[in-house]
């Protein structure tokens, strides 16, 4: 073991309570019931009866309705998740006031006043978990985990150890680290550096590459002396070996926000709605994010307060490690909000108050916000937009492009329906989806395209200069010079400009879908350019210029 | 922070913040930039965030797409509603971002007019520029109106506008295409006179433009250029497998 530089007196001692599948509860579905949440296509949470049967976190949606094809899949809505744990949240208040929460399903509390009261951390523990799941309307009693220990990094890994083994042995019992840095550390050393990815919330990279180079256990990263791990790994490494040791796991230059840095608005008209609310919230947010952009910094720990006319109150802390950027902050407002709002009780009056606290800021260093390649904010707010449109109108009506290829001005992209594919830069598959083959289509018409492709093609007919329909024969030959044309049994019009055939044999290979054609383009005399194709001697108008 | 004190000093306490906190807005960001041949459209040289732009006539199609170009271009997502037929290979020649274009499919609408009205605001929550095909009640076009102010999105029409009220708009009367004889050439560009008229306007605007330009995109109508200095860069149609064309007769 190495030298032991780091002490723990200063890690507060907290409670982590975890629900690793809270959306599938928040969606009400039953745990003998197999059912998955799904987002961005991956399954984010399922029901111990899917578990059962081999549905596993992070995997795609065709592996988890193949492992399991009776999976009932649920969409992905944080809103709901948020909105539903506000119950639980509000019902854990009762004994702890100042608990904070890191995301629908996870809540952080210090240990040490509420163990007092209920004589020990263990029966403090079991009384948690009894509220939270005495919240859960669906009355089962789910997966949940409760752990006890020095700091949030190591009563976070307890939770999880908590939470594998209520599920085996389906009760809930907290795991409990015992104080102190060689406990702590005894607890740490066996288990594998993937929590680090996991509960830590470090990059797959670097616990791939701690898995590479032959250290698999937390206790073998603590064992190298801290300098060598900063020289060879940087500061992410050294932060990793900090707490895999048990020592401060809070982020780098994480400070606690001056006491005079706050946003507010009070309403004179009390706010019954909640969507003027989280416009005022974005509003906030906005400034407050700008507020401390404008010092280098960016808020991890957030106070959020609302207070209606007759003095009722919700106030939350929300915890993000490495910062919230503006759309989070507003996110979570809605999530505090909306389950306030709905809450069984009811609000007797409307808001007049709402206030934004940072409780704690840090240094950003750019993990939040990237650069070249990562989301932006636009890129952040449209594909929410998405996910609730898809939500409203199902995923199969919302639609993107993709690329096909072809000769047909149709059939270069085509639309696929967004829970095909995964929105936004950095998902790697947009360059997938997008781009186009390196050569050119043979055959293809040049630009510029046709900007009205027509689903349906429009019935025509071409008149030569006589009255008679143009035909073209097999070798490509027109019976007649093309005077005029006449669509979907209209008045003809007369043709200004003209040029083809180009002849087009596509798949000619394939008895089912081989296509035989000519292309035109037209201009006629009012103006209009269109793409007209001929096949089995009938006209047909595919496209508008 | 103290709360009592009357509603007047309260407000006073606040309007001594708001230099402090308020948001401060740039002329820039709230304009939307637009491809530059177009800009002689827009005083503002660009679209103002929160208004609604009419394109009417026969181009409707093609100058919606050249005026959500600039945007697309330079990071704004962009939401189609209502438009099945558009041309997507066009869209990218003319310069749009199909990474963030997102269409809801017409099946929606079958769902009725208010859920349909949601997914409209929804959109307008969520992204930049949306390009619809209108028709829908007067109240619910003005409740997407307010809700396209307070979002500063920019609303695109298609067609007849409806119950909208436009900021701008656009009039696309039918231009004259280069390129295409009698059984010879191929539509190489269209030359289009677009004038803008509104009440942001104090009297029309009109712009001279290739549209679409020789590679699809848009571009100044430049005096002088004639199609001769064109031909060298058009390029053949390769004929798949072509067995020979010929004009009988």
């Amino acid at each position: 073991m190495g030298r032991d530089t780091t002490g723990t007196a200063d890690l507060p001692r907290l409670v982590v309570v975890q629900c690793p599948d809270w959306s599938v509860v928040a969606a009400g579905a039953a745990p003998d019931e197999p059912a998955a949440v799904l987002h961005a296509n991956r399954v984010v949470a399922r029901t111990p009866a899917a578990a059962v049967t081999g549905v596993r976190h992070g995997q795609r949606r065709r592996e988890a309705q193949r492992t399991c094809p009776e999976l009932r899949i649920i969409a992905h809505d944080p809103a709901r998740d948020g909105r539903e744990f506000e119950a639980a949240v509000r019902s854990v208040t009762e004994m702890v006031p100042r608990l904070e929460i890191t995301q629908p399903g996870l809540l952080t509390f210090p240990a040490k006043g509420p163990a007092r009261y209920f004589g020990g951390e263990h029966a403090m523990g079991l009384r948690v978990a009894e509220l939270i799941t005495a919240s859960i309307t669906t009355a089962h009693t789910w997966m949940l985990g409760i752990g006890i220990g020095d700091g949030r990094f190591t009563a976070g890994v307890a939770a999880a150890d908590s939470a594998v083994h209520s599920a085996r042995r389906s009760d809930q019992q907290p795991t409990i680290v015992d104080p102190g840095v060689r406990a702590t550390r005894a607890f740490l050393a066996p288990l594998s550096v993937g929590t680090l990815r996991d509960v830590g919330g470090l990059s797959a990279e670097l616990v791939d590459l701690l898995h590479r180079l032959g250290l698999h256990t937390l206790g073998g990263l603590a064992a190298l002396p801290a300098t060598d791990v900063l020289a060879r790994f940087g500061a992410s490494g050294a932060f990793a070996h900090r707490i895999a040791s048990g020592g401060d796991d809070r982020p780098p230059g994480t400070a606690t926000a001056p006491p005079d840095l706050l946003v507010m608005r009070t309403f004179d008209d009390p706010v019954r709605m909640l969507d003027p609310l989280v416009f005022t919230a974005k509003q906030l947010a906005e400034e407050l994010h700008a507020l401390l952009a404008a010092n280098g910094r960016v808020c991890t720990r957030l106070a959020v307060l609302a207070e209606t006319e007759h003095g009722e109150r919700s106030e939350h802390l929300w915890y993000k490690p490495h910062g919230l950027s503006a759309t989070a902050i507003v996110e979570r407002v809605r999530w505090q909000l909306d389950g306030w709002i709905r809450s069984p009780a009811g609000l007797t009056g409307g808001v007049v108050l709402l206030r934004l606290t940072p409780d704690e800021v840090r240094s950003d260093d750019g993990s939040q916000l990237g650069f070249w390649g990562e989301r932006t904010e636009a890129d952040e707010w449209a594909v929410r937009a998405v996910s609730r449109v898809a939500g409203l109108v199902g995923e199969q009506q919302v639609l993107v492009p993709a690329w096909r290829g072809g000769r047909l001005p149709g059939d270069t992209y085509q639309w696929v329906s967004v829970d095909r594919v995964e929105l936004g830069p950095g998902s790697g598959s947009v360059d997938e989806r997008l781009s186009a083959a390196d050569v050119p289509w043979q055959g293809q018409l040049p630009a510029p395209s046709p900007a009205t492709v027509l689903d349906e093609p429009l019935p025509a007919e071409v008149y030569g200069a006589t009255g008679d329909v143009v035909r073209v024969n097999g070798r490509g030959l027109l019976s007649a010079v093309p005077d005029s044309v006449s669509i979907q049994g209209k008045q003809p019009t007369a043709i200004t400009a003209w040029a083809g055939p180009w002849p087009l044999d596509e798949r000619w290979w394939d008895p089912e879908r081989h296509r035989r054609l000519a292309r035109f383009q037209l201009t006629t005399e009012r103006g209009t350019a269109m793409l007209a194709v001929v096949e089995n001697q009938q006209w047909w108008i595919t496209a508008v210029y | 922070m103290k709360r009592d004190g009357s509603l007047h000093e309260r407000r006073e306490r606040l309007s001594k913040l708001v230099p402090k906190i308020g948001p401060v807005t740039f002329a820039r960001d709230r304009v939307l930039p637009v491809e530059p041949a177009l800009e002689p459209l827009f005083p503002e040289a660009g679209l103002i965030r929160g208004s609604v732009i009419g394109c009417q006539g026969a181009t409707a199609m093609s100058v919606a797409l050249a005026l959500v170009a600039g945007p697309s271009a330079a990071g704004s997502w962009l939401a189609v509603v209502g438009v099945p037929s558009l041309g997507l290979r066009a869209a990218s020649e003319v310069g749009i971002a199909l990474e963030r274009l997102v269409m809801v499919a017409d099946q929606a609408r079958d769902l009725g007019e208010e859920p349909w009205a949601n997914v409209i605001s929804a959109l307008i929550d969520g992204f930049d520029v949306i390009v619809l095909r209108a028709d829908v009640r007067a109240g619910i076009a003005r409740r997407l109106q307010s809700r396209l102010q307070n979002r500063g999105a920019v609303l695109v029409l298609v067609g007849d506008p409806g119950p909208f009220s436009c900021d701008v708009v656009i009039n696309c009367r039918q231009g004259e295409w280069e390129g295409l004889g009698h059984g010879s050439g191929r539509l190489v560009r269209r030359r289009l006179v677009l004038s803008a008229s509104g009440r942001r306007l104090p009297r029309e605007r009109r712009v001279d433009v290739w549209l679409p330009g020789a590679s699809g995109s848009i571009e100044p109508v430049v005096a002088g250029a004639g199609l001769d200095e064109l031909s060298t860069m058009t390029p053949t149609i390769e004929p798949d497998r072509a067995p020979g064309i010929a004009l009988a007769g």
